[in-house]
């Protein structure tokens, strides 16, 4: 089964959430900043802050695109493949045999673009597929048991 | 022992409670005695007639002494243990009511354990070990009960998982009547992990056990938006295991005191003896005698506190001889104090010597069909049981000095049984090579001791892109020392600054030494292989050999930078069945073609 490219719903998922994140660590910064100004430091204080949110939001703006078009998912009959990152590339594979649960689950940001993400639970700990379309989520939950349960007959029948 | 009418009641013996509070109560002990003054000023008051106010100030600590006690013993009668309908039952009924249901299935340990308290009081723990990841803090027991009840439980769980592996190999598979309707296909033991209202996966790595407890009431349909399949698993018995036997130890009628009857197991007479502390009759297939129980204690010391106990001993001299012989008058006072610190350090580590002694004293293992007997212990008795089937890798040890006298000790990773040694159950004491392969070929032929011949080292670019990294790191460790220095000119004049940049050119050097000298050693203990398992190594002063079958590995993460993407290096690690300590084992930087052949593998399992 070949690789499955994400929607492009989720790259607005992925941007929207980059934002959030760097508007949150830019609070964070504002903050230390004025303290140590208030304070008193030798350091050029203002220097450093400035430099940080530039690495912050450059960030911010540039990882959805790379990260969206860097992951990779495949679905297949036997497990479960997952590539994503944006300067490392990370890959998961997970054999679903191995699964003990199934979870969809979708935050706040998700749901504003109608995206979800299937969580599987295997012994070893859980592995999360991200910004899937909700519909394309439940097939694979669906398709997920249906598998598992033919495994668990098939163990069961030895 | 309160007797329920299907099952049995058990409660902590009472100086569980002594020891659970022993510590508090040693704290408030000397803060009362450092706090004269407050009840004085209590004692005051009353006179003046503050009684209340006074009474308040001068007793607090007696009445948070006895809030304590009282706490203690509630919480001690509210904790009961039950076993019934193929499952124990832990419940504690204080403020938070919290119901765990075990399946005896999934138990992978019943151990016995008794330190030199427990000794004295003629108390012992029972440790249930279960074989679930996600649910093993909140499940693993302890039960601190009367030495004859404790063996009586380990002995009336064992033949109860007995006869539930009976029932399996028989083709019986019972309790999936829960599932009705709800497209899923149930296995016992499979299931609804703390009911998180997640899907629960039946079947599918049911044998490592995932499925147990079961707080009722918690739902299975707990979170929003997820799919929950109810019924599966362990909640409220459900999806457990009914194992007859159980209702026929209780028409017996056992109270707490009574006479337990001996007579109900049908177990190997042989292995009688391993299910009470006292096992002196039982014969062991391993032994290790004094000697080598010593020799273990001294390869498995860390270098760390030779280092420290020599370079503690130098140091002192020295102090000595420029005291004796120096021109300079020395400090006797600073000497002394060096000799004071360095006798402290010697015999706390002679006491770790002593106490890892103690703990193999007599260590013994012995192999019955699938389960590993492990006993060991002189103050603290520890017997331990290791289902095969439940172990997960096998580690193959080699600490420094292991390495240089060619010896290595076994452990087992199988999840809840690491109990102290968080890495792996000890298993085999340090040994050479081939009596390592003898020992195990008794003890655990299933598993095949790791050949360090075969191992592939990896290439030789992943070092020197670690090199790169190390010099990177020094790089930017300087830069920032530098741009520290030079932006401190009114704190600093520009001699002091001048010999600061030789310092930190000096401690950059360092940084980079020292992180090429560990980078070096690190490429020279790793290693990996694909056989019938697959078999890691890294380390860096002692060295780990892992050999986990491919069918236990849960999943594979890999990782990859944008420099190793150029030189198709990848990094990445394995997921097993394990305790957080060894539940993610590294694999290392290697070519892609290795972590292809471990893909390979992976989906011939399946």
């Amino acid at each position: 089964m070949e690789y499955q490219k994400l929607s492009k719903k989720a790259f607005g998922c992925m941007f929207v959430s980059e934002i959030l994140l760097a508007l949150l660590t830019t609070v964070i910064f504002s903050i230390i900043w004025i303290f140590f100004k208030e304070v008193g430091t030798p350091f050029p204080i203002t220097m450093i802050y400035g430099i940080l949110l530039a690495v912050v939001w450059c960030g911010s703006i540039l990882a959805p695109f790379v990260r969206y078009q860097r992951y990779r998912y495949r679905f297949s009959e036997e497990d479960i493949d997952v590539r994503e990152g944006v300067l490392f590339i990370h890959r998961d594979i997970v054999p679903i045999e191995r699964l003990h649960k199934v979870a969809l689950e979708s935050g706040p940001v998700d749901r504003i673009f109608g995206l979800s993400k299937v969580i599987v639970t295997t012994a070893g700990g859980d592995v999360t597929i991200r910004f899937l379309e909700l519909s394309v989520a439940e097939q694979i939950v669906s398709r997920l048991k249906t598998r598992i349960n033919q495994y668990a007959v098939e163990k069961r029948e030895g | 022992m309160d007797v329920k009418r299907d099952g049995f009641r058990l409660r902590n013996h009472f100086s569980y409670v002594i020891e659970q509070m022993w510590g508090a109560l040693v704290v408030l002990f000397f803060l009362m005695l450092g706090n004269t003054e407050t009840i004085e000023l209590g004692k005051e008051m009353i006179r003046e007639g503050n009684i209340f106010l006074g009474l308040l100030i001068a007793g607090g600590a007696f009445l948070l002494l006895l809030f304590i006690c009282l706490w203690h013993i509630l919480r001690w009668y509210k904790t009961t243990i039950t076993i019934q309908d193929g499952a124990v039952i832990y419940e504690r009924r204080t403020w938070n009511r919290r119901v765990n249901h075990i399946a005896v299935v999934n138990i992978s340990n019943i151990n016995l354990e008794q330190n030199l308290f427990e000794r004295i009081v003629g108390t012992c723990k029972v440790k249930l070990d279960t074989s679930s990841l996600s649910t093993a803090n909140k499940t693993d027991l302890q039960i601190v009960l009367k030495k004859r009840d404790a063996e009586w439980m380990k002995r009336t769980l064992v033949q109860m998982i007995q006869e539930v592996s009976d029932e399996k190999n028989a083709a019986v598979v019972p309790g999936a009547g829960a599932q009705a309707g709800s497209g899923m296909t149930a296995v016992p033991g499979a299931g609804a992990q703390e009911g998180s209202g997640m899907t629960a996966v039946p079947g599918a790595g049911a044998q490592e056990g995932s499925g147990m407890t079961a707080v009722p009431g918690a739902g299975a349909q707990e979170g929003s938006g997820m799919t929950a399949v109810p019924g599966v698993g362990a909640q409220e018995g459900s999806g457990m295991t009914v194992v007859p036997g159980v209702s026929v130890q209780a028409e017996s009628g056992m109270t707490h005191g009574m006479e337990m009857p001996d007579n109900r197991i049908g177990l190997n007479p042989a292995l009688e003896n391993h299910l009470s502390l006292d096992d002196d009759n039982m014969e062991f297939d391993i032994q290790y005698s004094a000697f080598e129980i010593i020799r273990n204690t001294f390869l498995s010391t860390s270098i760390l506190s030779w280092l420290v106990i020599i370079g503690g001993i130098i140091f002192c001299s020295i102090g000595d001889i420029t005291l004796f012989l120096g021109e300079e008058a020395a400090d006797l006072g600073a000497v002394l104090g060096a000799w004071l610190v360095w006798i402290l350090l010697i015999s706390s580590f002679a006491w770790e010597i002593v106490k890892r002694a103690l703990a193999d004293f007599r260590f013994r293992a012995r192999r019955d069909t699938d389960k590993i007997y492990v006993s060991c212990g002189l103050l603290k008795k520890k017997k331990y049981t290791v289902p095969v089937n439940k172990i997960n890798a096998v580690t193959l040890h080699y600490t420094l000095l292991g390495r240089l006298f060619r010896k290595a000790s076994i452990k087992v990773i199988n999840i809840g049984g690491e109990g102290e040694d968080v890495d792996g159950m000890k298993f085999l004491l340090s040994d050479s090579y081939s009596e390592l392969t003898r020992k195990m070929k008794i003890l655990l032929p299933e598993y095949q001791l790791p050949e360090l011949k075969r191992l592939k080292r990896p290439p030789f670019k992943s070092f020197l892109l670690s090199c790169a990294v190390s010099l990177l790191i020094g790089g930017c460790f300087l830069l920032v020392l530098q741009a520290g220095i030079g932006l401190l000119p009114g704190v600093m004049t520009a001699e002091e600054q001048g010999q600061a940049m030789q310092w930190a050119y000096l401690c950059a050097g360092a940084v980079i030494f020292i992180k090429v000298c560990l980078s070096f050693l690190s490429y020279r203990a790793a290693g990996i292989y694909h056989g019938e398992q697959m078999v890691l190594s890294r380390g860096i002063f002692s060295r780990v050999v892992l050999s986990i079958p491919y069918e236990r590995i849960q999943y594979v993460h890999t990782e990859q930078s944008p420099l190793q993407k150029l030189l198709h290096l990848n990094r990445g690690y394995i997921k097993i069945l394990a305790s957080a300590f060894s539940n993610e084992q590294m694999i290392g930087v290697f070519e892609e073609e290795q972590y292809s052949v471990l893909a390979e593998k992976l989906r011939q399992t399946y």
